[in-house]
């Protein structure tokens, strides 16, 4: 039984060869090499003017005007039963060694041009329609706001040298494979040619993927030969070469790195088998000399020596039999002429006058190249702008002024504000996006704001309407316009109004009359419900401080005054409904009248509780008003007082701000904000 | 490399600069011609298209694991009858077909070099010289020659590297200490195949000679004994598995019976033996005598331990003539080749012996020595031409296999002679067959082969038509008379007995006259040896001391044995005994074949039966 266990073991640990699999796998290309080798004998036989026909699988070559055939060739085994008298062409034969030996002779320099399908002498438009077949198909028209004409052709043939190099890694095993470089004769600089040389090489390289390309001896159009430079074909060899160098020593390393680790166990059997029969010897020399053999210890000796020179010889032979070798045979060269500047001077002649344009002849796939737009797409449907640009429909505008075609190429500008199109003549630059550096630092005529103080050109983000009066005035030119420090509102100069306590500026809306003192205070400084301002409540102020300094208040709350953190409650903001727990509380911020959800410490709030009942005042820490206020009294700032605000909800639109007329009194000049019957300066009765 | 390279391409060119327009399609017509030459790695074998018959899928795999996994080095030790040749010869035309071989020897026993000449050209289409005599050109890049030959010139044959060697029969130089084993060795060698059926012939250290001779896997003897031999027994191995699976990595050894989808027919012998009549017995009896007779004369003449050598040996010299004593021996040794021929005759046809008898009395005659005996000569000559009138009774009991069999088959026999006397006896009965000669030229030959595929029924044949032609069209072989070396009885029977037999079972008949010496030899030789049983490989090397190589495969030595055997004790049960106690030895040595087999080197698929 332990023997058969072993013998399980054993089965699964030898490598067994799949070759039912591998012979599966390797069928097909077998052949695939086997029709390759009967088109290598028909083409042949063709080329040199015999006639060629097949019949399952054999091969008869007749001469012209014969009747019985002068060759008879199979290529498989199979077939050379069938067709005994028919001579059987392999890879290991002869015949085939022949015929590439022949081959080789005439093929070894070739000269010739790449053939294309194309008579210049047609009408262009006859042409363009039918070059651009594909484009009706789509259901796209060629649609171009002018007429098109034809100015004539002009070819330039270019030089390419193709080179065929076989190369051969040997070692153990080989690897061979053919390198086919395609270099071009040419320098793009010293002809003042504007193409891609690449991309023809890259088109030549799929053109020449065939193992047939078809070629011509006769020059396809009259045009003009590019003299081949000879210069710049030293300079591309020697690159091509070590090109080619990199890629066998690439390959190189693959099979080294396979073999090595075959030599490296070989060597180490070798060593290993050499090493134990030279310390066998050495023992034996040991117990020769306490025995004092002389004439064995001199055999002994002769043979250690042998044995080293035997391990030196195996080690040697092991070393060189996987010695790696590349070995490079240049095969053939040819020259394939390519015209690759090849195109059609096209006039279109547009509403804004006569424009020039080169359409390219592709002759890899029959078709002219639609010409490219400034963005790099090629133009199906274009339009041809007033400074006589060709661009694609979606590259080209109307100015929204003058309704001129406008495209990227010329100076063409987008409002800011409202993103419409506009010419050059007809865009205005804001001065301050200028300064600041702004790319986005055009304005149409519609929303710019020119500055009654300064007189300065402005988008609507670096200018502003006086909240009072209506002016037009900067935003970050403090002698222009105010920013109110509650409201974020601006108000021209004489519109501001000044906080005697904090001696800051704001706007009308937020400073309120002491009923006490009479001193006009900001929100943050006056209790607007009993108009007193924060001076004059100071008696009840003093004792909330005490209470925090001390710490001695212990003051049950009742439970509904906090809120309870599991609630959600609904917020409704511009139609839409969001929900948000209840110790988050919208407050709206700033002027753009960003929604931010606020999360406020449960422990501020208690004071804020706090602080309300003590001062007795209604709890308004849902506006920022109130905020402002308490960041006051405690002297800290929003994170201080751990007041993180979330991503705002929502942005809502600007506000168009209006203009609001205040009643003046026709007598006395002067205005107030609430409606009067009778005017409170003058006694002057204002309505009736 | 690439400068040159670079150079080359700027020569070219210059060329291309300067030539006209044209030659485009010869130019990729030659990209696509390097294309289809381009071969690499060895995932399919490409060569099999260039043979003269397709691979089995054992030999194929065979290639594949040798090419792929073990870089072209192997010990090819399948069963005898797998096609090792194949395989070997397979492996050297993929790696020569990838330009990876140019310089290759094939090391063979000489009685094989002349098979394997013919395999190469019949099979393989390649022509390689054979060096067969020291006069040989030994510089040539591929030949064939004899392991005798190599060592004897071993300067010549190490003095450059090869790309391949193959060794056939390899188990010859398994000795560590022979010269032969030292050749090879030496022999800077990039691929290497040895082929043996036996890697362990006799002993444990056979096998680790034939490995360490390819790749020393098992390190030094010292420490092989130690992992594997048996203390006190120079056969037994300690761990058969382990030494298998060590094996593996450079041995391919399967057994027939292991192969799946291979069919080797069964072997079928029928021995008819039939009585001469009185006539015949007359005429056998009195030949024989006078070849006793004369063969014991001339054996005392050659003894030199016999008491009475010198007088034997003056006898010898008048009454044959022999002008100088320094063509004595080789007389000697001609005359008594002559008679073991007439023997042989006698056992095969009266009218083969005739012809033999006429030459002897016309060289008596002409020569004038002997002259005694040309009266007895002529006596024997009347006597044959009477029993020549009528059928033997051997040609009738031909007639009557011949009428019982249903399939096609080969009368083999070794005379021209009897091929001759046959032939005229079934053409006058109408007798569908076809006759087949080593006079025939090649044309002929190939002509008389497809008739025989075709039409025929019968083919006649000497033992030209036993090497290297292939009969599997008929399953059947009669032994008009039966070469007493068994070498060429299994090369006539190896003509049908092939991989591509379709029939189950393979008969083979030998006509025997009893009580004749021809009884004895197949008794003793072929039963013992078993060569109607199974294939036996390499039996030149087993039959070893009674076979006296020669490059045709004819060995001498062993009908000397036999003769002198035969006219030491007549025609009698000592005879037998004698014949018995020279043939133990090779018993002895197939029986510890099949025992090592089992023991050591298939202990494997053993295993897996069990």
């Amino acid at each position: 039984m332990k023997r058969n266990k072993d013998y399980i073991n054993y089965n699964k640990n030898s490598k067994e060869l799949n070759i039912e699999k591998n012979l599966d796998q390797f069928s097909e290309m077998l052949g695939y090499k086997k029709n390759n080798l009967s088109d290598l004998v028909k083409r042949y036989y063709n080329y040199l003017g015999f006639i060629v026909r097949e019949t399952e699988g054999l091969l008869e070559i007749y001469k012209p005007n014969s009747l019985y055939p002068e060759f008879k060739y199979v290529f498989d085994h199979k077939s050379s039963l069938r067709y005994p008298e028919a001579e059987l062409i392999t890879y290991n034969n002869k015949k085939l060694e022949y015929f590439i030996n022949e081959i080789s002779k005439k093929g070894r320099i070739a000269k010739a041009f790449i053939p294309f399908e194309f008579d210049p002498i047609h009408s262009f438009d006859e042409m363009f329609n039918n070059f651009f077949e594909f484009f009706k198909i789509s259901s796209k028209k060629y649609v171009i706001n002018g007429e098109i004409e034809s100015l004539g052709y002009y070819i330039k043939y270019i030089p390419f040298l193709i080179f065929l190099l076989k190369v051969q890694i040997k070692s153990i095993e080989s690897i061979a494979f053919i390198e086919k470089p395609i270099i071009p004769l040419i320098d793009p600089d010293r002809e003042n040619i504007n193409f891609d040389v690449n991309h023809y090489k890259n088109q030549l390289i799929k053109y020449f993927d065939k193992l047939n390309p078809d070629l011509t001896n006769k020059m396809p159009i009259k045009g003009e030969i590019l003299e081949v430079n000879e210069k710049t074909f030293a300079n591309l060899i020697h690159k091509t070469i070590s090109d080619i160098e990199l890629s066998t020593r690439k390959q190189k390393t693959i099979v080294m790195g396979r073999l090595n680790e075959v030599l490296r166990k070989e060597l180490d059997i070798v060593e290993n088998y050499y090493k134990q029969r030279i310390e066998d010897i050495q023992a034996r020399i040991i117990s020769a000399n306490e025995r004092n053999k002389k004439e064995t210890l001199i055999e002994l000796k002769t043979e250690f020596e042998m044995i080293k020179k035997e391990r030196d010889f195996k080690i040697n032979e092991y070393k060189n039999i996987y010695q790696i070798n590349s070995i490079y045979d240049l095969i053939g060269a040819s020259m394939i002429y390519v015209p690759a500047i090849f195109y059609f001077n096209c006039k279109i002649t547009s509403d804004y006058g006569i424009l020039e344009k080169k359409f390219e002849y592709d002759i890899f796939n029959n078709r002219l190249i639609p010409i490219k737009c400034s963005c790099g797409k090629p133009i199906l449907q274009g339009k041809v702008c007033q400074n006589l640009h060709l661009s694609r429909l979606k590259c080209s505008y109307q100015c929204y002024e003058c309704n001129n075609e406008i495209c990227d190429s010329c100076n063409m500008n987008f409002c800011s504000a409202c993103g419409l199109p506009m010419c050059a003549e007809h865009s205005y630059e804001c001065e301050n996006c200028k300064k600041l550096g702004r790319i986005n630092k055009w304005i149409c005529k519609i929303h710019l704001l020119i500055c009654e103080e300064c007189g300065k050109n402005l988008c609507p983000e670096c200018g502003a309407y006086c909240l009072t009066c209506g002016k037009e005035i900067c935003r970050n030119n403090n002698n222009c316009g105010i920013e109110c420090k509650i409201c974020n509102r601006y108000t021209c100069v004489e519109h501001s109004v000044i906080c005697t306590y904090c001696e800051n500026t704001y706007c009308s809306e937020d400073t309120f009359e002491c009923r006490s003192c009479h001193e006009i205070y900001c929100r943050n400084h006056i209790s607007i419900k009993k108009k007193i301002c924060s001076t004059c409540s100071l008696a009840s102020r003093e004792k909330f401080y005490n209470f925090i300094r001390n710490n001695k208040a212990k003051l049950e709350l009742p439970e509904f005054i906090l809120p309870k953190t599991t609630e959600i409650i609904e917020l409704s903001i511009k139609r839409k409904k969001y929900k948000i727990p209840l110790n988050q509380q919208k407050i709206k911020m700033g002027e753009n009248r960003q929604i931010r959800v606020f999360v406020i410490n449960k422990n501020t709030d208690k004071f804020i509780i706090i602080y309300n009942k003590k001062t007795e005042e209604e709890i308004m820490y849902r506006t920022p008003k109130f905020l402002g206020k308490f960041i006051n009294i405690f002297k800290k700032n929003k994170i201080g007082l751990k007041i993180i605000p979330n991503q705002p909800i929502v942005i809502t639109p600007k506000r168009k701000y209006i203009e609001i007329k205040k009643p003046t009194c026709p007598l006395c000049k002067k205005s107030f904000s609430e409606d009067y019957k009778i005017c409170p300066y003058c006694g002057e009765q204002l309505k009736r | 490399m690439p400068e040159e390279l670079e150079k080359q391409v700027l020569e070219l060119f210059k060329n291309v600069q300067n030539s006209k327009f044209g030659n485009s399609e010869w130019f990729f017509l030659l990209e696509l011609a390097q294309r289809v030459s381009l071969i690499s790695g060895f995932q399919f074998l490409l060569s099999t298209e260039d043979f003269n018959f397709s691979l089995f899928p054992h030999q194929e795999k065979a290639v594949l694991q040798v090419l792929q996994n073990m870089q072209g080095s192997a010990l090819l030790a399948d069963e005898v009858g797998l096609g090792k040749t194949i395989i070997a010869l397979t492996i050297l035309s993929e790696l020569k077909i990838r330009n990876l071989v140019n310089s290759f020897i094939i090391v063979t026993p000489s009685s094989l070099i002349n098979q394997w000449h013919n395999e190469l050209i019949e099979k393989f289409n390649l022509e390689i010289p054979v060096i067969a005599t020291g006069r040989g050109n030994f510089n040539q890049s591929q030949y064939i020659t004899t392991i005798n030959l190599a060592t004897r010139y071993s300067d010549k044959i190490l003095s450059k590297p090869w790309d391949m060697v193959i060794i056939d029969e390899a188990h010859r130089v398994k000795n560590r200490k022979s010269k032969g084993w030292k050749f090879l060795n030496q022999l800077r060698k990039k691929y290497m195949l040895l082929l043996t059926a036996t890697p362990m012939e006799n002993y444990l250290k056979d096998i680790f000679s034939l490995v360490t001779l390819m790749k020393p896997i098992f390190g030094s003897y010292k420490q092989f004994k130690k992992e594997y031999a048996v203390p006190n027994d120079k056969r037994a191995c300690n761990n058969p598995l382990q030494l298998r699976r060590e094996l593996n990595q450079i041995m391919i050894r399967r057994k027939r019976d292991e192969i799946k989808g291979i069919f080797f027919p069964e072997r079928v012998a029928n021995t008819i033996q039939f009585e001469m009549d009185e006539a015949e017995w007359k005429f056998y009896n009195t030949v024989c005598d006078y070849i006793c007779t004369s063969y014991d004369e001339l054996e005392k003449g050659t003894d030199k331990n016999n008491i009475e050598y010198k007088e034997a040996k003056s006898k010898l010299i008048n009454k044959y003539s022999i002008p100088s004593k320094r063509y004595f021996n080789r007389k000697l040794w001609l005359h008594k080749f002559t008679l073991m021929l007439l023997q042989r005759r006698i056992c095969s046809s009266t009218v083969a012996a005739d012809n033999t008898i006429l030459k002897m009395i016309s060289s008596r005659k002409t020569n004038k020595f002997d002259t005694a005996s040309i009266q007895i000569l002529e006596a024997f000559h009347n006597l044959a031409v009477i029993l020549n009138k009528r059928e033997s009774s051997k040609l009738i009991n031909l007639k009557k296999i011949l009428d019982q069999i249903p399939h096609k088959c080969v009368i083999f026999t070794e005379f021209r002679d009897s091929l001759d006397y046959i032939s005229d006896h079934l053409k006058s009965e109408d007798y569908s067959f076809i006759k087949f000669s080593g006079e025939l030229s090649s044309t002929k030959r190939a002509e008389v082969m497809k008739k025989f595929w075709d039409e025929k029924d019968i083919m006649l044949s000497t033992d030209a038509g036993s090497e290297g032609i292939n009969l599997q069209v008929a399953n059947t072989i009669i032994n008009f008379d039966l070469p007493w070396n068994p070498m060429r009885i299994e090369q006539r029977i190896g003509r049908v007995y092939r991989l591509t037999q379709k029939s189950k079972k393979v008969y083979i008949f030998n006509l025997t006259t009893k009580n004749t010496i021809e009884q004895y030899v197949l008794d003793l030789l072929y039963k013992k040896i078993g060569v109607f049983r199974t294939i036996l490989g390499d039996l030149n090397h087993i039959l070893g001391s009674l076979i006296k190589s020669n490059a045709d495969g004819r060995s001498t030595k062993l009908e000397g044995e036999i003769m002198k055997y035969f006219v030491k004790y007549g025609h009698s049960e000592k005879l037998r005994n004698e014949l018995e106690k020279l043939i133990n030895p090779v018993v002895d040595k197939i029986e510890l074949q099949g025992e090592i087999s089992e023991k050591v080197l298939d202990v494997e698929s053993l295993i897996e039966k069990y």
